[in-house]
């Protein structure tokens, strides 16, 4: 059983910071899943909502930062507790990346508008199916402090990498088999690259 | 990995590049987890010492050390090695014995009536409670400094003068004269003092005058020098300044300081020893201490989670 701190203000901060990991934890997962379905439904304006979306959890990073800055410099936490806020920044720049990830998955989705993608779109459901279970399950690792858990969640990464390998494959034939569709993904990638990387 | 249809070189946030494929094979998952590290702690009720207790090549050294006034059994069986050229901190809540333990190791406690202590405790291998040994000259080998400065009421030079004479540790004027020079120079008080060392040494400020308490106990040639809270009556200027001194004098002398200022312990020693209600809970390298403690009092203690 864990004690509480004697100064009960440290106490809530803390839960502060974790709530605040947590929150950003559940728009990722909401993100994730409106932007499958906003690629198996080919729906533009989800896809644009999801892009908004995502300066929410830019700004509840920089309130996870801004928190746990102040808790360093005011309270001076050791063991533990250190090692629980420098694990809640970590946790929140990761799901801060995740939702980039998320909205640029939204930017294709608008970008491929008229675009037939059946078959790659199966593989792309089933690994977002197995990323939002991981994203759930590390929660409850995250929740519960199970070291086994968390170790268990790491390792299904490969399950998603070998969906991946095999997807890429499955896209090499299709290029190969359709070269006239070739320049329409290119140009769309390029469009994207241009834009975004400024 | 949810972002197969990524171009290769996505932005994020910051507007750097995030490299897909290394991230798919940068990290070997097949790495066996520091599961250690996770909350698996010694629980409370577990009173034997944690932790490695013995150094190679030790300065002083304790063995099963009891320490009892009257009927209260203020230390028990503590054994603890203190190495050569390092600061070891001790911590703990009031009453836990760490200041009982600091003054055993140089026999303060024979001052106190009915304050017995059995087990052993070794200065380069002597057993300093052994009945033939002197504590006028162990006092001077193992010597110790306050938690409030307690200049004698002399000069700033008999202050230092007065040890070296007693022991009979200098044959003439001159040598005192270097005697006093060396030991104020090392205490880090020489330039601001030189000019007026027939003033009282009363007369200083509280951060010069433990300084000077610093430099009498250096001025007869100490191997071991206790501390007792040696900054709690100073501001944090003159706090920084003793705790930079500590880190000077470390290669010369051993030093054993009980603090309760847990960021004190962290800043000037390398070991740390966790005492709570007698018992040596845990004693182990101050960063692990201080980042990873493997009882849970100790992570109750410096975390913040008392009673």
């Amino acid at each position: 059983m864990r004690k509480e701190h004697t100064v009960k203000a440290f106490t809530q901060e803390l839960e502060l910071l974790k709530s605040k990991v947590f929150e950003m934890a559940r728009e990722c997962e909401g993100q994730l899943a409106k932007a499958v379905h906003s690629l198996v439904e080919r729906d533009t304006e989800l896809a644009r909502y999801i892009i908004e979306g995502d300066s929410k959890i830019n700004r509840l990073q920089s309130e996870v930062d801004e928190l746990a800055i102040r808790i360093l410099a005011l309270r001076q936490p050791m063991a533990l507790d250190l090692r629980n806020i420098i694990a809640a920044q970590k946790m929140a720049a990761d799901f801060e990346r995740i939702a980039d990830y998320i909205a640029n998955i939204a930017k294709h989705v608008i970008d491929l508008e008229s675009i037939s993608l059946e078959k790659p779109i199966r593989s792309i459901v089933k690994m977002t199916n197995s990323a939002l279970e991981m994203l759930r399950d590390v929660l409850v690792a995250y929740q519960e402090l199970d070291v086994e858990k968390a170790v268990e969640i790491w390792h299904r990464d490969r399950e998603i990498d070998k969906i991946y390998f095999s997807l890429l494959t499955q896209l090499r034939t299709t290029m190969i088999e359709d070269s006239t569709r070739v320049s329409k993904y290119n140009s769309s990638f390029h469009g994207k690259m241009l834009r975004t990387d400024r | 990995m949810v972002f197969a249809l990524l171009p290769k070189e996505s932005p994020n946030k910051d507007g750097g590049e995030v490299d897909i494929e290394k991230d798919l094979r940068g990290e070997d998952i097949g790495a066996a987890p520091r599961v250690q590290d996770g909350p698996v702690l010694v629980s409370r009720e577990h009173r034997q010492t944690v932790g490695e207790a013995t150094v190679e090549n030790p300065r002083m050294t304790c063995r099963k050390v009891n320490v009892y006034y009257g009927d209260n059994h203020a230390i028990k069986s503590v054994s603890l090695d203190i190495g050569r050229n390092e600061v070891i901190a001790m911590i703990g809540p009031s009453g836990c014995g760490k200041s009982t333990f600091l003054r055993s190791l140089n026999r303060m406690n024979d001052t106190i009536e009915g304050c017995r202590v059995t087990g052993e405790i070794t200065l380069d291998g002597m057993n300093i409670y052994d009945p033939k040994v002197d504590v006028v000259p162990l006092r001077a080998q193992v010597g110790m400094v306050f938690q409030k400065p307690n200049p004698f009421p002399k000069s700033i030079y008999d202050n230092i003068a007065y040890g070296p004479k007693i022991h009979g540790l200098v044959a003439n004027k001159t040598e005192l004269d270097a005697v006093v020079e060396t030991s104020l120079k090392k205490a880090g008080l020489w330039n601001e003092v030189k000019d007026r060392l027939d003033q009282p040494g009363t007369g200083l400020s509280g951060g010069q005058q433990q300084r000077l308490c610093i430099a009498r106990t250096i001025a007869v040639n100490p191997e071991v020098i206790l501390m007792d809270e040696p900054c709690s009556a100073l501001d944090p200027i003159a706090t920084a300044v003793i705790e930079d001194l500590i880190d000077e004098l470390r290669e010369q002398y051993t030093i054993v300081i009980v603090t309760h200022s847990m960021q004190q312990a962290s800043r000037v020693s390398q070991r740390t020893a966790y005492f709570h209600l007698g018992d040596l809970i845990e004693i182990g390298p101050t960063e692990v201490i201080f980042t990873n403690p493997r009882h849970e009092l100790t992570q109750d203690y410096i975390t913040g989670r008392f009673g």
